[in-house]
């Protein structure tokens, strides 16, 4: 059993804590680093949802972590919407990996 | 161009060549044939993510704005009180699942307990609204979680595989191929020169 981890800003996740989700409440890009860094530095497989806006200035860091086979980085937007950050990523990892992209139709 | 090694030109030089190359264009196809199995997973897997992250993209949203309403008509230490009385408890299990060889990350959420242990005179109904939300979202968010990771290693195992597959296509097998038509060459040349030594010895014998 493991715990999943979530870095936002404090405003959007202090009630979280009440559904036994654990907390890193980080305002900048700074402070989401050093957040991430804690919330990965426990040698345990671990479950990390990040929002996109703190994301985006931490790609390197992100893409590091997720590397690692215990260690997963998810992206979800927040109160004001998706960057589309995400999304791209994903996007980038397809056409890197087929050469090609995928369009859904919908 | 092929780039053509110097080798013995002996039959059993010969026979290992091919045995080799018999060998690498199988795991050529093998692999090839893993290739494509991987290919239509994952094309499966991010049709399935986009989906969800579409569903849940407007519920997050939703909940975020309740949540951040709530913590704005809320006093920390009310908040930090209520997070004390709860006997939530939410939490992931890990299992590892295999897809053609590779090893993907398994979720499963579970969750027991009350979030809402809290007295409600000092807290807004949204924070309620916004805790019971987030909870029914949290398993898609898992699965979520579990297609953003599946992706990434599908993906990773793709750009490898692709790699192997290249290197068998375009220099091993090309090189074995043409080392054993060099060595089925020069054996040929022997063979020739070995007849001709021989009709010239009988030539010489008769002239006696």
């Amino acid at each position: 059993m493991y715990k999943i981890k979530i870095i936002a800003p404090e405003y959007l996740i202090a009630p979280l804590k009440m559904l036994g989700i654990e907390n890193y409440p980080a305002e900048d890009a700074a402070s989401a680093r050093a957040a991430l860094e804690k919330a990965a530095s426990i040698r345990e497989p671990s479950l990390i949802f990040i929002i996109e806006r703190l994301a985006s200035d931490l790609a390197f860091e992100i893409n590091n972590l997720n590397q690692k086979p215990d260690i997963n980085v998810v992206l979800i937007p927040d109160n004001r919407g998706s960057t589309g950050l995400s999304t791209s990523q994903i996007d980038n990892l397809v056409k890197n990996s087929i050469g090609a992209e995928v369009l859904i139709r919908k | 161009m092929v780039r053509i090694k110097q080798v013995n030109a002996t039959r059993m030089e010969l026979l290992r060549l091919k045995r080799r190359a018999a060998l690498a264009k199988k795991g050529h196809k093998l692999l090839k044939d893993k290739l494509d199995g991987l290919i239509g997973r994952l094309l499966n897997i991010v049709k399935s993510h986009r989906v969800l992250s579409q569903k849940i993209e407007g519920e997050l949203i939703s909940v975020f704005q309740k949540l951040l309403m709530s913590s704005a008509l809320t006093s920390k230490d009310i908040l930090y009180a209520a997070s004390l009385l709860s006997s939530a408890k939410s939490s992931v299990d890990i299992s590892i699942q295999n897809i053609m060889g590779v090893k993907i990350p398994k979720y499963e959420f579970k969750s027991e307990g009350n979030p809402i242990s809290y007295g409600f005179a000092q807290t807004p109904g949204e924070l309620d609204q916004a805790l019971m939300e987030f909870r029914q979202i949290l398993p898609d968010l898992i699965s979520l979680a579990e297609h953003n990771k599946a992706i990434q290693v599908i993906a990773s195992s793709i750009i490898e595989i692709k790699r192997r597959v290249n290197a068998l296509e375009y220099i091993l097998i090309p090189e074995l191929d043409a080392s054993v038509k060099q060595i089925v060459m020069k054996l040929a040349e022997m063979e020739r020169s070995n007849t001709v030594t021989l009709m010239k010895i009988k030539d010489m014998v008769r002239a006696r």
